[in-house]
């Protein structure tokens, strides 16, 4: 029976994006490439600079110094090594602070009990900085993986775990009382509910935890690390090698931007529902 | 003699008796419904109208479980019943596609329905698409699916159209009313439309004060025209104001 279904009603055409200018057909590329001008624009400026002897190189090195210095690391197996050690940490402390972040995050959101009993506390936790814990954590795990996945896990559990409970403490409370009215299981209205709807607020906290995780990298292998980028620059601070700590940094940079990209990327994968998606 | 003929097709149900004996319920101080006495037979259509903060939702929220009530509440003669809402927004879940909200809460075997629920309100081929891809008619039309999908015995009606303009709320009006003649649910309606209640339900209480002032039984052929039900609401008007 199709009563009614006259043609007047029309899907309506889909809300932009905030913040995204309307593109004219054909002419996306330039969209895209305009992103990466200022850097560009950045690194010619500073080579220039270096160049005309403008920039003591002890200051700051030359781009093709920075990338010579790359080619050399990269050619000794140096820099996958320390790299490689460097992501395994950030990977280790991302998973066990981002994983408890969540799980947490669950439980305070959906049950107030737990709330009452947990929240708190994380809150205070929250607040201290991570370096006032470095004396503490050495004390604890020496100077050894531990202490450095401790400080990472430590730092990525707080966004994902405030972004999870406010993902499943903002879920439309209409949409939990029409599952209870359709005879949805507390559990069946947790997988189809309260999860998906959580969803777009867990990877916000996924987002800001990738980003923080290489700050807790960096002051995780600024103390008794002898590997990992963060040692390569303290190592190459005691060697006048500002080509090396400028590598370090660059890299710090490139990695901040593929994780974003990563989120990025599961975001328009797991949330395809979400109109600026 | 032989039985009454009864319709077997998938989205037909058997409507329930309900039977309220004074019901009372407040929130806090404040008395919302107060000893209302009232049967409504099974299969019955039955519209609730009345000026806000008379009652009527507490009622449906009572009728659907949702709200706590003192008296006599019986829905059904014991057996299990099923009862849906169709509430003033769609409450379709943005992550699920149209087939997906329909078939929400329904057990596996029954899935066929959804399929048949959505063709039956003019959505086949919308299956895949999400809320924020459908109009405000649309995604009421797949809250109704969702709602028939389900063989509803007691099928509640919270001002369902009462966000929707003028057109697709006729739309609606006639979709509605054949869906209705087509299933044997108990059919409860809340509107502020009194042309509504009048052309989609057989009976129409007036509610206010917590109280029962009017019932009028609307003995007229189904579809029904405008001008089949003016005296009707022009003797409702009367009594509202």
């Amino acid at each position: 029976m199709t009563v009614g279904a006259r043609s007047r009603e029309r899907a309506r055409p889909e809300v932009q994006a905030a913040g995204t200018p309307s593109r004219r057909p054909g002419r996306a590329w330039q969209g895209e490439w305009i992103r990466w001008l200022v850097p560009l624009l950045v690194v010619l400026g500073w080579q220039l600079a270096a160049s005309t002897g403008l920039l003591n190189p002890r200051v700051l090195p030359a781009p093709s110094a920075v990338i010579t210095a790359a080619w050399e690391l990269a050619r000794s197996g140096e820099l996958g090594r320390h790299f490689l050690i460097s992501l395994q940490r950030a990977g280790l402390g991302i998973l066990i602070g981002g994983g408890l972040g969540f799980t947490f995050g669950i439980l305070t959101g959906t049950f107030r009990a737990a709330n009452l009993l947990l929240d708190t506390t994380f809150q205070m936790i929250r607040t201290i900085p991570n370096l006032a814990l470095i004396p503490l954590v050495i004390l604890w795990f020496g100077i050894g993986e531990s202490g450095k996945v401790f400080l990472i896990a430590l730092a990525t559990f707080f966004p994902v775990y405030l972004n999870t409970l406010h993902g499943v403490t903002g879920i439309d409370p209409r949409l939990t009382e029409m599952a209870r009215v359709y005879g949805l299981s507390p559990l069946d209205t947790f997988r189809r509910v309260t999860l998906p709807g959580a969803l777009p607020g867990v990877l916000v906290g996924v987002r800001y935890a990738l980003g923080i995780s290489w700050l807790a990298l960096v002051v995780s292998e600024s103390f008794g690390a002898s590997s990992g980028i963060g040692f390569l620059a303290m190592d190459a601070r005691e060697f006048f090698r500002t080509d090396v700590i400028v590598l370090a940094i660059v890299i710090y940079a490139l990695i901040g931007k593929a994780a974003d990209a990563l989120v990025r990327t599961l975001e328009r994968r797991l949330l395809p529902w979400q109109v600026s998606a | 003699m032989s039985a009454a003929p009864v319709l077997t097709g998938p989205l037909t149900a058997t409507g329930v008796p309900i039977e309220l004996r004074d019901l009372s319920a407040a929130y806090g101080e404040r008395v919302i419904l107060q000893d209302l006495t009232l049967s409504i037979a099974a299969g019955e259509r039955v519209a609730l109208v009345g000026a806000s903060g008379g009652g009527k939702t507490t009622l449906l929220r009572a009728l659907a479980g949702l709200t706590s009530t003192q008296g006599t509440l019986r829905i059904g003669t014991g057996a299990p019943v099923r009862t849906r809402v169709m509430f003033q927004e769609d409450r379709l879940l943005p992550w699920l596609g149209a087939l997906d909200n329909v078939a929400l809460g329904l057990p596996r075997p029954d899935r066929f329905r959804a399929a048949r629920a959505l063709r039956d309100v003019g959505l086949a081929g919308r299956e895949r698409a999400y809320p924020h891809e459908l109009s405000g008619g649309q995604r009421q039309r797949v809250a109704l699916a969702r709602a028939l999908a389900h063989r509803p015995d007691l099928l509640l009606l919270d001002e369902p159209f009462g966000a929707l303009d003028a057109l697709t709320r006729a739309d609606m009006h006639a979709l509605l009313d054949t869906l209705l003649t087509d299933t044997g649910a108990t059919t409860l309606l809340i509107t502020h439309d009194l042309e509504e209640a009048l052309k989609l339900t057989d009976r129409v209480l007036l509610l206010a004060d917590g109280q029962i002032r009017e019932d009028l039984t609307v003995a007229l052929p189904h579809p029904r025209r405008r001008t089949d039900v003016e005296d009707l609401r022009a003797h409702l008007e009367r009594l509202l104001h």
